[in-house]
């Protein structure tokens, strides 16, 4: 061997050595996701760890960054962090025009135009996923928490005092007295202390789902239709009606929400007006069996499912990794996370055609989610998901004054009229109705 | 080195200055960074329509401004910080006031009343607003707990959720919070009070009462303007014990103008009116802290 053939496979050992270390570096360097949440709840917080490990192990060039907060600290940091490139890949935020809407207009999040064609998502996702992510026009967000409005009641109580379920409106309003007589608490909605008049709110928007045709309440989300008519302002004294009847916590708006809530766990309230999204709470806190079912419909008028999605996915505008996010966002949606989005953290994702006859699921869940999947009557709209911020703020401030009797109905009307008035004038407002 | 440099530097004078200038530099390049270009643009931003979010802000003169007078919410704020200024100002002098002159001649366990009273003011606001708001629970809290142990069930009520009470109730979470300070100021100030004066008057028959008025409040004149301006400058800028108990509600029970402002701004994203809200918080505490002080110079020594 020569000196020159000697130099000749020095270099190209360590041209190999150079592509080894390369490559190991490589191997060592996934791509990083940084990925904010919203995810509380220890069953649906091991839910999402899960998912995550489980696809960081099918993509282990991908490397998924959990960060945690509450939708309060998104609304507060998102817009600078984003602005600062400080921001995350993917953020699990909530829909409408006060929050991503927010969002998608400034030009800060990534049109997903393309990933709805590309993963086939309009025929694996529910409708309202495209719909209600999308403003100005562009898609942005993938809908995830697919929620109903609706009434739980203890079953035990409801049986030990002989008492039939609602078949309508008029009968759940009359039974918050009986139960009042009975000395129980009848807390139908519960985190005013959390939230102001967001919970109250919440049951308006069910009985204006069930007292006003759903394309009146569209128009009027759209700024077509005011929110001071006579119609919609007796839909709000429907709910004066709950207040006077008795079926709010004495100390209602000093009650939080888990306070609340534990006054159903024990058995202390019998029935309650809440969202689906409380039934992971539910199921596992309180022994007693309970129902669940759509608000009972207003005498003479038709039942309405209030169907909302919650908080969907969104990924940022100036992502470096935009295909990764992707495809952590398809699998995010895929079959194999949804079975654990379903039995670990009692959410029900926004896809279509799932058989949910072999899943592990507490019975009550079970008829709910068969309720929602299979339902067929005439759908309402959930206002805030919907709605301008300054809109929500003065809704949710108007109706605990009115729950509270320094407000009239026709004041709440006139206020949230008022702010929606504003947000047409500023293009603020989503038009639902085209 | 330049002759003019080297002239500058042998210069005992302008040595000095230079000296000066280099250690105030460092202080006052924060001071330019964080306080004067964030009020210059806060003015800016209060002439635009913004969200806060969109690379453009639509520039609108005054309009912020002439809104801000036809709309209630900011004028229920005022009111409100209006009567925090009040009770919020005069009842922990009042109460430090009190607590000093009783304490003043010298009581057993002085440094422990001292430590006691003053112990709540080394608590931050938003520790304050958690321990009361947990005092307030209606149904753990220990005063709803301690009315009911006593008979007193129809006393006991859901404070911070009812509009009547809630902003008395935080006041009262405020004083407590703040009060030490006033009082462990003012039993400073008592250490300058002429002993003399004090034993004469007792001679001339002065009663307690008369003793303080004449004497005491006179001679603390200088350290109760300092703390009323001080406090009064907090009554108008109150916002952290605030948005930790009731976030301004029940309804807009307990909206102050600071509240109300980071709501517009960072809640509804109306940046620009935002801005001019904060603007309008700035002047109110710049007004009212001139007159005060301007009332108490004119008053002379």
């Amino acid at each position: 061997m020569n000196r020159l053939n000697v130099l000749r496979g020095a270099r190209i050992i360590a041209l190999l050595l150079v592509f080894a270390l390369l490559g190991t570096a490589l191997a060592q360097d996934p791509v990083q996701i940084l990925y904010w949440d919203q995810v509380h709840g220890d069953e649906a917080q091991a839910t999402i760890e899960t998912i995550i490990a489980n696809f960081e192990e099918a993509h282990p060039n991908i490397k998924i960054n959990r960060e945690v907060y509450t939708l309060e600290q998104l609304t507060d940091i998102s817009r600078t962090a984003i602005e600062a490139g400080e921001g995350p890949d993917i953020m699990y935020y909530d829909s409408g025009p006060a929050y991503g809407g927010i969002l998608g207009n400034a030009g800060l999040l990534l049109s997903l135009e393309e990933a709805y064609a590309a993963y086939n998502w309009d025929e694996r996702l529910v409708s309202v996923s495209r719909d209600w992510t999308t403003y100005g026009g562009t898609v942005y967000g993938v809908g995830h928490e697919f929620e109903a409005q609706g009434f739980y009641w203890n079953k035990r109580i409801f049986t030990d005092e002989g008492l039939e379920v609602p078949s309508t409106f008029e009968e759940m309003v009359a039974l918050c007295g009986t139960f009042r007589e009975l000395g129980y608490d009848p807390p139908m909605a519960a985190g005013w202390a959390d939230w102001g008049g967001f919970p109250i709110s919440h049951n308006w928007y069910n009985v204006l789902a069930n007292s006003v045709p759903s394309d009146t309440v569209a128009a009027a989300i759209s700024g077509e239709y005011p929110f001071n008519s006579p119609d919609i302002v007796a839909s709000l004294d429907l709910v004066v009606g709950l207040v006077e009847a008795g079926c709010y916590d004495e100390q209602g708006s000093a009650t939080s929400f888990l306070d609340g809530n534990a006054k159903f766990y024990t058995g202390q309230a019998p029935m309650m007006l809440m969202s689906t999204w409380a039934m992971q709470f539910f199921t596992d806190e309180i022994t007693d069996e309970f129902g669940f079912m759509i608000l009972p419909p207003i005498e003479g008028g038709e039942q309405t499912m209030i169907q909302l999605m919650g908080a969907v996915w969104y990924i940022i505008g100036d992502t470096e990794h935009p295909e990764e996010a992707l495809t952590f966002l398809n699998y995010l949606v895929s079959d194999e996370a949804f079975r654990l989005w379903v039995e670990g953290a009692k959410l029900l994702p926004g896809v279509t055609g799932v058989d949910f006859s072999d899943y592990d699921v507490r019975p009550v869940y079970r008829d709910f989610l068969n309720l929602v999947s299979g339902w067929d009557g005439p759908v309402g709209y959930h206002l805030d998901v919907l709605t301008p911020a300054n809109f929500n703020t003065t809704l949710f401030e108007s109706t605990v004054e009115m729950a509270a009797g320094r407000l009239t109905s026709q004041e709440v009307a006139d206020r949230i009229n008022a702010e929606m008035e504003r947000a047409v004038e500023d293009g603020r407002h989503a038009d639902i109705t085209g | 080195m330049t002759d003019s440099i080297r002239q500058f530097f042998a210069d005992r004078k302008l040595r000095d200055y230079a000296t000066g200038y280099a250690f105030v530099l460092p202080a006052l390049v924060m001071y330019v960074i964080f306080v004067v270009y964030p009020f210059f643009y806060t003015i800016y931003l209060s002439l635009t329509k913004w969200d806060g979010a969109k690379p453009v802000k639509e520039f609108v003169g005054f309009l912020n401004y002439e809104k801000l007078f036809a709309d209630p919410r900011l004028w229920s704020a005022l009111s409100h910080n209006f009567i925090w200024i009040i009770l919020g100002t005069v009842t922990p002098v009042a109460i430090g006031l009190f607590l000093g002159v009783l304490l003043w001649r010298g009581v057993r366990g002085m440094v422990f009343f001292r430590t006691v009273y003053f112990l709540p003011v080394v608590l931050a606001p938003v520790a304050v607003g958690i321990i009361w708001k947990w005092m307030y629970n209606p149904q753990f809290g220990p005063i709803n707990s301690t009315l009911r142990a006593v008979g007193l069930d129809v006393l006991a009520k859901g404070w911070l959720g009812d509009p009547y009470l809630a902003l008395p109730a935080i006041i009262l979470a405020g004083v407590w919070g703040y009060f030490g300070f006033c009082f462990v100021v003012i039993m400073a100030g008592l250490q300058n009070i002429d002993m003399e004066q004090i034993d004469a008057a007792l001679v001339d028959g002065a009663n307690g009462l008369e003793r303080l008025w004449y004497i005491i409040i006179p001679g603390l004149r200088h350290v109760l303007t300092m703390i009323t301006a001080f406090t009064l400058i907090l009554g108008v800028n109150v916002f952290d014990i605030i948005w930790i108990t009731t976030r301004g509600g029940p309804g807009r029970a307990t909206h102050v103008i600071a509240t109300y402002t980071y709501n517009t701004a960072f809640r509804e994203s109306y940046v620009g009116y935002g801005s001019a809200l904060a603007i309008v918080m700035g002047l109110v505490s710049l007004v009212l802290s001139f007159i005060f002080i301007s009332i108490r110079e004119r008053g002379g020594d």
